[in-house]
């Protein structure tokens, strides 16, 4: 695939690649055609007279030019599909963190280098243009930023695989602090139109949604139950053109906002009842309004039932409509169609798909359910019991009383089943029932998911090995076949080539650029990690790297950071499983042996920390606030000036991400083994060459086993050890606060108020939270083990050309963690799908 | 609401002639059909023709309707637009009623077998 890459934006040298092969892209819009695309959409589109444009001017009408061209290759795509009757992929997903869109469709289309000679032209500073644009932060984490990479794969492998989801209004709030507390404002992204957005109004979906059963009879006498008294809303989609690197292919993203049935009830409007119009659209409205943060899902929230519901119809019945436009009967349905559920959020599309079949097109339940399972895979992303939603029956009957219906049915067949091949173990049908008995019946939206669906996977191998044995191992049991595991990756192209540019250019003036799409060429680096040149190289990139976040650090957190420290960054969302608390005594550790004792580290360091907490979650922001008042202490203490700072980086979102993690040293991935599925952090500061100290949980594991021991600071219980000690309820903290005088120092220390001054017994929870909460994410029990981790990775830091060819060999060695990888392993193992090449008379064929 | 109702070979086609059928629109319906029933006529065909949208209220209006005819009656729905089709189909209606294409369609599936009479006194244009 011929390519072009950008060139360093801070460096101004040229690409190397610059006299490769032109991409299509830039051959039909290249040079001065651009420009003039440019200036017309300046003067036309947004009606702006002036010679020396402003940023968010310039941003806009580039965009509108970069998302012709995007249409007419997804326009080309789309023929191309068809004319190959190619099987196709729906990822339905509640999330997908998509960040800032101009830069990365720049690379991707190969126009990168050209548009930004032609800002510079205006006089524009090419960053300034690029921040112009606002984050679509349309997810929480780690689910919704790897979906948003998954499209990227998916468009740059070829394969025909498109996004579904919901346009919110209001995407994950902002981060402000005050104080040291979080404090959240709302970000309403969509308060200015987006560019990227291709509103589709001819091809609106109704929802139907509430009502009642009523148990009926049809023309020959049989039962027939109908859906009556529903309301209805109206799903607008919108397509976001997903390009692929090259430009060759451009899939979509489809995002439904919700509308009223009619933009006025012009009925009720004629009636003069004005304001009730309005309430009405009003309510309708609200579904599409805002992202729920993940703490405030569990509550049984309405809306966001509502909310998954309502995104899933629109998506089932679009796919059904594409897939009828070229078939008239659904025998081929599981053949022309997959469908991933992106965790349980859109597991009611099981139901949906069977109301759909059965219903509206009349499959016998049967033929409907063979479909169904053939139709559907199933990704889970959490082990942790409180996050596998569970919805109230009372609720779903009110809502989707037919969905309800449907899922009793599935699996009462179910039980029946398992009744039959079990019948020694009737406790298992209570286990895997779909629905919880109990004082308030609930359905297992994990259950329905994987009951429905003829694949479920793991997103790592300790996580996907931990559901066959832990949460879901009936049902491994029942189907063993059914499991599998896709450990997740995250693409190259925005993590390393758009962020990273100056590492991007080292490595491909090393080993060319063909790591770009095919990220294990990395591996012809390891031999460059034992050159001085070259590890001399790398550690002015990082240099320059650590220089742009200590200029970022001061602009949002006010706190100057010396770029030749050790950059020690923990930069995810703050969850207690995730241990930023941990990682939090460890500098109190260091700081109180710096102060009181005198002993100096050996390596100066700054501790770096970003991440939001959910609104509602009371520990993650107490430990905000812990980490901000643990930070001002330190960082006004003269006794610390040059060996010890703390930060806390506000608002962290994709483009912060895209400008931290290029300048970590250490990457801190330290959760309780166990509870992280997978993350993907520990991949993107890996591949940036951070080293990571980390547990071993996750996908760390099969990061250790890439780079090997010597590269990466392993410590900590596993969770064999930790579950033994759950299981024989042993742990007990307080002991470890009793046996060793560093704990024990470090937790006084935070109870004294000598962090918190002003605020007397502020931060005494930390203390009674571990010793009398009972600690449950052990951070006591790996407290000794991480300090010694910390050791060794400050020794090693001390000789930098040594750390240079660790941080050289992660380069390297993490190829495998690319979603290239990832995606290419779901097409062929879950999915059935294959890329499509365009021949040179036109026609498609498998690539 | 607005409607226009004839009798066809002792099939009484009633064309709805608004293009949102809803709760705010329904008075009238059922008054305007009563003349008609209490003449006995068993088999109904509804013109959805001109109908772009209805809600669940237009839909129960028609099971009531269906549910007044005499024990052997018909109704036959014809010319419903793809999203009113949708919504007949959600509901499961297409199961009770009979879905036809054109109003011809309808009146020969409603057509009673050969020689057989449902009752109904001549009809004529309403």
């Amino acid at each position: 695939m011929s390519a072009r890459r950008p060139s360093d934006p801070q460096s101004g040298a040229p690409s190397s690649a610059q006299s490769s092969a032109q991409s299509g892209a830039q051959s039909s819009a290249g040079g001065s055609e651009l420009e003039r695309a440019v200036r017309r959409h300046l003067r036309y589109s947004l009606g702006q007279d002036s010679q020396v444009p402003q940023p968010e001017h310039l941003y806009r009408a580039l965009a509108l030019t970069v998302r012709e061209l995007a249409i007419e290759r997804l326009l080309q795509t789309e023929r191309r599909l068809t004319a190959a009757g190619a099987k196709q992929v729906y990822y339905l997903s509640l999330e997908f963190l998509i960040g800032r869109s101009l830069a990365n469709n720049l690379i991707n289309l190969g126009l990168y280098d050209e548009v930004r000679a032609l800002v510079a032209s205006c006089g524009l500073a090419f960053d300034d243009v690029l921040e112009a644009e606002h984050d679509a932060a349309l997810g929480n984490g780690g689910l919704g930023r790897l979906a948003a990479c998954f499209l990227d794969s998916l468009a740059t492998l070829g394969l025909p695989g498109f996004g579904y989801g919901i346009n919110y209004d209001y995407g994950l709030f902002k981060q402000e602090l005050d104080n040291g507390y979080q404090r959240e404002r709302p970000d309403h992204w969509l308060r200015q139109w987006s560019p990227w957005q291709i509103e589709r109004s001819d091809e609106l979906c109704l929802v139907p949604v509430y009502g009642r059963i009523d148990h009926g009879r049809d023309r020959d006498g049989r039962y027939n139950p109908m859906w009556l008294d529903w309301q209805v809303l109206v799903g607008l989609p919108f397509d976001m053109p997903v390009i692929g690197y090259g430009g060759h292919t451009v899939n979509y993203l489809r995002l439904y906002s919700a509308r009223a049935s009619d933009e006025f009830d012009m009925q009720i409007f004629s009636q003069g009842d004005y304001l009730r119009a309005v309430e009405e659209k009003i309510r309708s409205e609200t579904i599409s309004k805002v992202l729920y943060p993940p703490d405030t899902v569990q509550a049984g929230k309405e809306l966001r039932l509502l909310q998954e519901y309502f995104f899933v119809f629109c998506a089932l019945h679009d796919i059904v409509r594409r897939f009828q436009r070229h078939h008239a009967s659904f025998e081929r349905f599981p053949e022309q169609v997959a469908i991933q559920l992106n965790d349980t959020h859109p597991a009611l599309a099981i139901a949906e798909l069977m109301r759909l079949l059965i219903d509206e097109h009349d499959l016998e339940w049967d033929a409907a359910w063979k479909i169904t399972q053939r139709t559907f895979g199933y990704t889970n992303h959490t082990l942790l019991p409180e996050a596998l939603e569970q919805w109230p029956v009372t609720l779903l009957e009110r809502l989707v009383p037919r969905h309800l219906q449907i899922a009793y049915e599935i699996n009462r067949r179910f039980l029946a089943r398992v009744a039959e091949l079990w019948p020694e173990d009737p406790g298992l049908q209570r286990r895997v029932s779909l629905v919880h008995e109990g004082d308030e019946k609930r359905l297992r939206m994990a259950h329905l998911a994987l009951v429905g669906s003829h694949s479920v996977n793991g997103v790592a191998r300790l996580h996907s090995e931990l559901l066959r044995t832990t949460v879901l191992a009936d049902f491994h049991r029942i189907w063993p076949e059914r499991f599998n595991n896709k450990t997740n990756g995250v693409t190259p192209r925005r993590w390393l080539l758009l962020a990273n540019p100056q590492l991007a250019t080292l490595i491909t003036d090393a080993i060319g650029d063909g790591w770009i799409t095919d990220l294990d060429a990395l591996r012809q680096l390891e031999p460059l990690a034992a050159q001085s040149a070259f590890r001399q190289a790398f550690l002015a990139v990082k240099q320059h790297n650590k220089q742009r976040l200590a200029a970022t650090i001061a602009e949002t957190a006010w706190v100057k950071v010396d770029p030749r420290s050790m950059f020690d960054i923990q930069a995810k969302r703050i969850h207690e499983y995730k241990r930023q608390l941990l990682n939090l005594l460890h500098i109190v550790y260091r700081y109180l042996r710096l102060v009181d004792d005198g002993d100096a580290p050996t390596v100066p360091r700054t501790h770096i920390f970003a991440g939001k907490a959910a609104p509602g979650y009371w520990a993650a922001k107490q430990v905000i606030k812990c980490i901000n008042n643990v930070a001002r202490q330190v960082n006004k203490d003269p006794r610390t000036r040059g060996l010890l700072r703390v930060v806390f980086v506000p608002d962290y979102r994709v483009s912060l991400a895209e400008r931290i993690i290029p300048g970590a040293d250490l990457s801190e991935q330290i959760s309780t083994a166990g509870t992280e599925a997978s993350g993907t952090g520990n991949m993107k500061f890996g591949i940036n060459g951070a080293l990571t100290i980390g547990t071993l949980d996750g996908a760390n594991i099969e990061m250790l086993e890439e780079v090997g021991r010597d590269n990466i600071f392993i410590f900590g219980q596993t969770t064999a050890e930790l579950a033994a000690l759950r299981r024989d309820h042993s742990y007990q903290p307080r002991r470890y606060y009793e046996r060793d005088d560093r704990i024990r120092r470090v937790l006084d220390a935070l109870a004294s108020d000598r962090f918190s001054p002003d605020e007397p017994g502020l931060l005494r929870w930390v203390r009674d939270a571990l010793l009398d909460g009972g600690d449950p994410y052990f951070l006591l029990a790996d407290f000794a083990a991480y300090v010694e981790a910390q050791e060794r990775a400050e020794r090693h830091f001390a000789t930098p050309e040594r750390w240079a060819e660790g941080a050289i060999l992660n380069v390297a060695r993490l190829g495998k963690f690319s979603s290239d990888r990832t995606v290419l392993e779901y097409a062929r193992e879950i999915w059935g799908v294959e890329a499509l090449e365009q021949t040179e008379d036109g026609s498609p064929q498998p690539r | 609401m607005n409607l226009e109702c004839r009798v066809v070979s002792d099939v009484l086609v009633v064309t709805l002639l608004d293009g949102r059928v809803d709760s705010g629109n329904l008075a009238g319906f059922r008054d305007a059909l009563d003349p008609y029933l209490a003449r006995g006529l068993a088999r109904v065909a509804i013109d959805l023709s001109q109908v772009e949208f209805i809600d669940s209220s237009g839909l129960g209006a028609l099971i009531a309707l269906f549910k007044r005819l005499p024990e052997h009656g018909t109704l036959a729905i014809c010319n419903a637009q793809d999203r009113v089709l949708k919504l007949l189909k959600l509901t499961r209606l297409n199961k009770v009623f009979t879905l036809c294409a054109t109003l011809e369609q309808a009146l020969a599936q409603l057509a009673p077998p050969a020689g057989a009479s449902n009752g109904a006194p001549p009809a004529g244009q309403s």
